[in-house]
C-alpha cells in the first residue's frame, strides 16, 4: 500500500533524510505492486481459458490496447517522417507507446499478470512464460517467441500483430502542416486514452493497474501534445 | 483483495499530504506560475472532500490529515519547488492506481482512474518544466 507521497512529520521531529524518504516510497511501491498479485490470485480468471471445446476462445483482453498502441507508434512513425523537425519533440512520447507494447505483451504471455507495469524486465522469468501455458486469448500472433516483437522498430503500417485481429493497423495520412499533424496525433491519444480507460474499468484485477497507467500516460502525451497550439495546458 | 475502502483510506492520506505540499510549493515556486499552483491545490482539495465522502458512503471514518509532513528534499528555491509539485503528482498518482486495482466496483474504479489519470496529467505539466527532455513516463503511478 502506498504510503502518503509525504511522510508524516513525527512529533518529535526525528532526522529522516531525503534517502530515507524515498526508500520508503520506493518500498511502498513494491507493497503496491504485491498487492495487485496478491488481488488476482484472489479474483477469478477472465472468462477466456481454453475448455478444450471448438469454440474460439475471446480475444485477450489485452488485444485490443495493444492493436491501438501499434496504430500510435506507426502515427509518431509516419509524422516524424513528414515533419523531421518535430521528431525531438515526439521521441520521449514515442518512447512510451514502446514501453507500452513490451508491458502489454509481457501481460499477455505472462499467466501471473502484468508486472508493476513499469519494468518488464524485472519479472520473473521463470514464472510460465515460457512454459506453454499460455491460457488466454490463444491467438496465433502471441506466439511471438521470447517477446522478439520488435517493438522500437513498428513499420508504419502493419505492426507484427496485424494478422490477428484481421485489421492492419495503417497509419492514417499526416497533415501537410505540422500544426495539423500534432493535432491529429493529439485526436489519437485522446482517442486511445479513453478506449484504455474503458478497457481498465473493466478489465480484471491483474491488467487493470496497467491498462490505467497507460490510459494516463496517454492522457498526459495529450496535453504536452497541445502545448504551443495555442492551448494552454491545463494545471 | 484489499478492501476498497482501505485504498480510498490510502488515497485520503495521499490528498492530504499533497495539498499539504502545494503549500510549499506555492510558497516557493516562481510567482508567475502560482495560478497553475491554486488550481492544482483546488483540485486536490476537490479530490479530497469527495474521497472523505466516499469512505463515509462505505462505513469508514476518514482518516485526518497531518499537523505537517516530511519532505522528501530540501526545497528552498523555484526548480526545487517544482520538483516537489512532480513528487507530489506521482505520489497522487500511485495512491489511486492502487485503487484501481483494489476493486472490481466499476463507478470507484472509474473515479480512481479519473483521479491518476489527472495526476499524470499535473506531474507532465510540471515535469515539462523542470525536465523539457522526458516530460512524461509511460506508468504513471508504478514507481519506475
Amino acid at each position: 500500500m502506498p504510503p502518503p507521497p509525504l511522510t508524516p512529520a513525527p512529533l518529535t521531529p526525528a532526522p529522516l533524510n531525503r534517502r530515507q524518504v524515498l526508500v520508503t516510497v520506493l518500498a511502498a511501491a513494491a507493497v503496491a505492486a504485491a498487492g495487485c498479485r496478491a488481488s488476482e490470485d484472489a479474483s477469478p480468471r477472465p472468462a477466456a481459458g481454453p475448455t478444450g471445446s471448438s469454440v474460439s476462445p475471446p480475444p485477450h483482453p489485452l488485444l485490443a490496447v495493444l492493436h491501438a498502441e501499434h496504430r500510435l507508434l506507426a502515427g509518431y512513425d509516419a509524422t516524424a517522417r513528414v515533419h523531421p523537425e518535430l521528431a525531438t519533440r515526439l521521441a520521449p512520447l514515442r518512447a512510451d507507446h514502446v514501453e507500452h507494447v513490451a508491458a502489454l505483451q509481457a501481460a499477455r504471455t505472462d499467466p501471473a499478470g502484468a508486472p508493476a507495469g513499469a519494468t518488464p524486465a524485472g519479472t520473473d522469468p521463470a514464472d510460465g512464460v515460457a512454459g506453454g501455458a499460455t491460457p488466454d486469448g490463444a491467438t496465433p500472433d502471441g506466439a511471438a517467441p521470447g517477446g522478439a516483437t520488435p517493438a522500437g522498430a513498428t513499420p508504419s503500417g502493419a505492426g507484427p500483430e496485424s494478422g490477428a485481429a484481421g485489421s492492419a493497423p495503417a497509419a492514417p495520412p499526416v497533415p501537410n502542416s505540422a500544426a495539423a499533424a500534432l493535432a491529429a496525433l493529439r485526436a489519437a491519444e485522446r482517442a486511445a486514452a479513453a478506449a484504455g480507460a474503458s478497457a481498465a474499468e473493466t478489465a480484471p484485477a491483474e491488467h487493470a493497474a496497467l491498462l490505467a497507467s497507460i490510459s494516463a500516460c496517454e492522457a498526459s502525451h495529450q496535453v504536452l501534445l497541445a502545448v504551443g497550439a495555442g492551448r494552454p495546458a491545463p494545471g | 483483495m484489499t478492501e476498497p475502502v482501505q485504498a480510498l483510506q490510502t488515497a485520503l492520506a495521499a490528498e492530504h499530504a499533497v495539498i499539504w505540499g502545494y503549500a510549499v510549493v506555492g510558497a516557493r515556486l516562481d510567482p508567475a506560475l502560482r495560478d497553475q499552483v491554486r488550481v492544482a491545490d483546488a483540485a486536490h482539495r476537490d479530490r479530497r472532500d469527495a474521497t472523505a465522502e466516499l469512505v463515509r458512503r462505505l462505513g469508514g471514518d476518514p482518516v485526518p490529515t497531518s499537523p505537517s509532513y516530511v519532505l522528501p528534499f530540501v526545497v528552498a528555491e523555484p526548480r526545487a519547488a517544482l520538483r516537489l509539485a512532480v513528487h507530489l503528482e506521482e505520489g497522487a498518482a500511485a495512491a489511486w492506481r492502487y485503487v484501481v486495482a483494489a476493486t472490481d466496483e466499476r463507478p470507484l474504479r472509474r473515479t480512481a482512474i479519473a483521479a491518476l489519470t489527472d495526476a499524470a496529467i499535473r506531474a507532465a505539466h510540471w515535469r515539462r518544466l523542470v525536465t523539457p527532455d522526458s516530460p512524461t513516463v509511460p506508468f504513471p503511478g508504478a514507481q519506475p
